[in-house]
């Protein structure tokens, strides 16, 4: 009977509980779906970070990170590149080769590392060739051809097809000097990384450094993020004695970007849920007030206090619980409806030009299905925590005073 | 066998001024009695009338309730104590609006915990014992000030209360809704031996009392019975 009196309760006056019922699913629904954008958001930013700069593995010499000694090239790194790309879950793997240098124009100097690349396989992996600016992705200059970023040509004031010449030690801790002319000029979304990094063919590269066919680095991609660890484990298994990274560890700002991105949300839905616990005190205490005979008559009678604040409470959360699948249908309905591929929210009008640099600008919402059931749970604990304070008013009432007929 | 005893009762209302509402009563009220309290306002029969109902404490004095001694009660001892053992009607605000007249009458035995046969069985035996058995589905908002009592002084009885403590509860009502009511009373008090205790300022409910006590400033100044319950007059 509580139960009942608590859902009459309700009714009675039908517009102030409205108005929360209609703000528990607004706060819910916009919770929800700004939740679902902002996981959208960060995971296509992630997705493209790993797809075009990252990957999902790479492997390298257990020595190579730091000092990037040449010599300590990947054992048996062709071999390896085979065998990898002929995993079943691995969608594309290519070899580097990678050497600190300086490049010189007739204008200046300055270091950059020289990335010795296979164009064909770097394309599946990072999309090089999508970042061109201008010319061509390695053709159209019949000799050692270089790519070079925007930032670079605009420092060196070089254009295409003109010459610059790479110096670097080779094997053997000489000096060497080769000449390269300018095929193309690329743009990443990282201007520190344009500033740093040049592209040559790898033969060209091995070549200079006297290490013909050596490989530093192999990169991969599986079919998603996900199972970047079950990739790594696969390719630790064909070679044991290589240093084999996933992107997490690769990169732990990626990581960071994915926590912070929650943390946000948290603190979204927080202020959300605050709000509605606002409007909720308000209303419940005017519900109070009003009924300080009523409830003056029920301790009376013999309703005890226990009762009386299981009554209020009740109220609260049903007015809520009454709001929430309006708000959880509706987000759920949105989100799913967006996340279908030609459904997502076009963003270019605020990024504009991330296709350039090989990136999508539509971002699918996206919401872990536990979420809604964390986000419910919320919404009734602060709505259980809102109706504490009326509720304790209802207690404090004095039953001589309350019933006294005025 | 005496259901109420006070022996020098006071209740003093502590403020700029003092108030002695209740200024050392000793009353004996006996099972099966149809007692009203009156006096002019003022005069303490609503403070006299909440001490022995258990809703207020005596600043001196003690209140017997059936044998019991209910000042020695803590505060949620006293509400269980009210529940088992005292009918009340107040002059307004006695049912919940959002509950049919039945269900009001129910409530209060569910929080007895009595079982549901019990509940409504009893709930449509009181309704129909006021006259209101074919209201019993009506909420308070749809029933006249008269039939809302009446309903009230079915809540009263339905927990099986040793008396029932009504404030002027015919106050707001008109003189043929009091009449009405006061018959109601007066037929259970004959017929089923409840024990009612009443204040009142209408000179008709007085004259329907067996037991007339008079408070003025706090003080009994008189307390007349009449052995037969008199046929009212005209
Ligand atoms: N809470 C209180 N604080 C201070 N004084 C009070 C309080 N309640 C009652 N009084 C005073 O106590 C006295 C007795 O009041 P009480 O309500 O018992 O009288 P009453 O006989 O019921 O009057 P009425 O016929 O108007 O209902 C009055 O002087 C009243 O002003
Ligand atoms: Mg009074």
């Amino acid at each position: 009977m509580l139960t009942l009196i608590a859902w009459r309760n309700i009714w009675r006056s039908p517009t102030r509980s409205l108005v929360v019922i209609v703000a528990v699913a607004l706060g819910l629904w916009a919770g929800l779906f700004l939740s679902a954008f902002s996981i959208g958001l960060s995971e296509q930013r992630a997705r493209d970070q790993l797809e075009t700069m990252v990957s999902h593995v790479q492997v390298h010499h257990p020595d190579f990170k730091g000092e990037r000694d040449i010599n300590n090239f990947i054992p048996d790194g062709p071999d390896l590149l085979t065998q990898v790309q002929a995993l079943p879950d691995v969608v594309g793997a290519t070899g580097r080769s990678l050497a600190f240098g300086m490049i010189a124009s007739a204008r200046k100097t300055g270091g950059v590392m020289i990335n010795g690349i296979m164009p064909e396989t770097e394309a599946v992996v990072t999309k090089l060739d999508q970042k061109l600016v201008e010319g061509t992705y390695f053709d159209g200059v019949s000799r050692n051809p270089i790519l070079i970023s925007q930032r670079t040509a605009e420092a060196h004031k070089l254009g295409l097809r003109k010459k610059v010449v790479l110096t670097l030690k080779d094997a053997e801790g000489e000096m060497v000097s080769k000449a390269f002319r300018i095929a193309g000029i690329y743009k990443s979304f990282n201007s520190q990384y344009d500033e740093a990094n040049v592209f040559v063919l790898s033969e060209d590269l091995q070549d200079m450094l006297g290490l013909p066919g050596e490989l530093h680095e192999i990169a991969l991609l599986g079919p998603n993020k996900e199972e970047a660890g079950i990739i790594k484990t696969e390719v630790s298994a064909l070679a044991p004695e290589a240093l084999v990274e996933d992107w997490r560890e690769i990169s732990p700002e990626l990581r960071l970007l994915a926590d912070t991105m929650d943390q946000m949300m948290y603190i979204f839905i927080g202020i959300i849920v605050l709000a509605l616990a606002f409007g909720i005190i308000n209303t419940m205490l005017m519900a109070v007030l009003e009924r300080t005979h009523e409830l003056g008559m029920l301790m009376s009678v013999g309703m005890n206090k226990f009762r009386i604040f299981a009554m209020i409470i009740l109220e609260t959360l049903f007015m809520a619980m009454i709001g929430v699948p309006f708000g959880l249908f509706a987000a759920w309905g949105m989100v799913s409806w967006m996340g279908q591929p030609g459904n997502g929210i076009d963003m270019s009008a605020f990024s504009q030009g991330l296709e350039e640099f090989g990136m999508s600008s539509v971002v699918y919402p996206e919401l872990d299905p536990n979420y809604y059931w964390q986000v419910m749970l919320i919404v009734a604990v602060a709505a259980v925590l809102s109706a504490i304070y009326p509720a304790i008013k209802a207690l404090k009432l004095n039953p001589v005073e309350a019933v006294r007929a005025h | 066998m005496n259901v109420i005893e006070t022996t020098n009762l006071h209740k003093t209302y502590e403020g700029a001024v003092p108030v002695k509402a209740v200024n050392g009563v000793s009353l004996q009220i006996e099972a099966g009695e149809f007692t009203a309290i009156v006096g002019p306002s003022g005069s303490g029969k609503t403070t006299l009338l909440n001490i022995i109902g258990g809703l207020d404490r005596p600043t001196e004095g003690e209140v017997i309730v059936g044998g019991q001694d209910i000042s020695k009660l803590s505060n949620n001892q006293l509400i269980d104590f009210r529940l088992h053992n005292i009918g009340f009607v107040f002059q307004a605000y006695n049912l919940i609006p959002v509950l049919t007249a039945r269900e009001n009458v129910e409530f209060v035995m569910l929080l007895q915990k009595r079982s549901r046969a019990e509940r409504e069985a009893r709930s449509q035996a009181l309704l129909e014992a006021v006259g209101l058995g074919d209201r019993m589905d009506n909420r308070p908002t749809k029933m006249s000030g008269g039939q809302q009592q009446r309903v009230a002084v079915a809540r009263a009885l339905a927990p099986k209360p040793k008396f029932v403590l009504a404030d002027e509860p015919t106050a707001n009502l008109d003189s043929h809704s009091t009449a009405n009511l006061l018959d109601i009373m007066a037929n259970l008090n004959r017929q089923e031996g409840i024990t009612f205790v009443f204040s009142t300022h209408d000179q008709r409910v007085i004259d329907r009392a067996r037991r007339v006590i008079t408070l003025e400033d706090g003080v009994v100044v008189s307390d007349i019975r009449r052995e037969e319950n008199p046929v009212p007059e005209a």
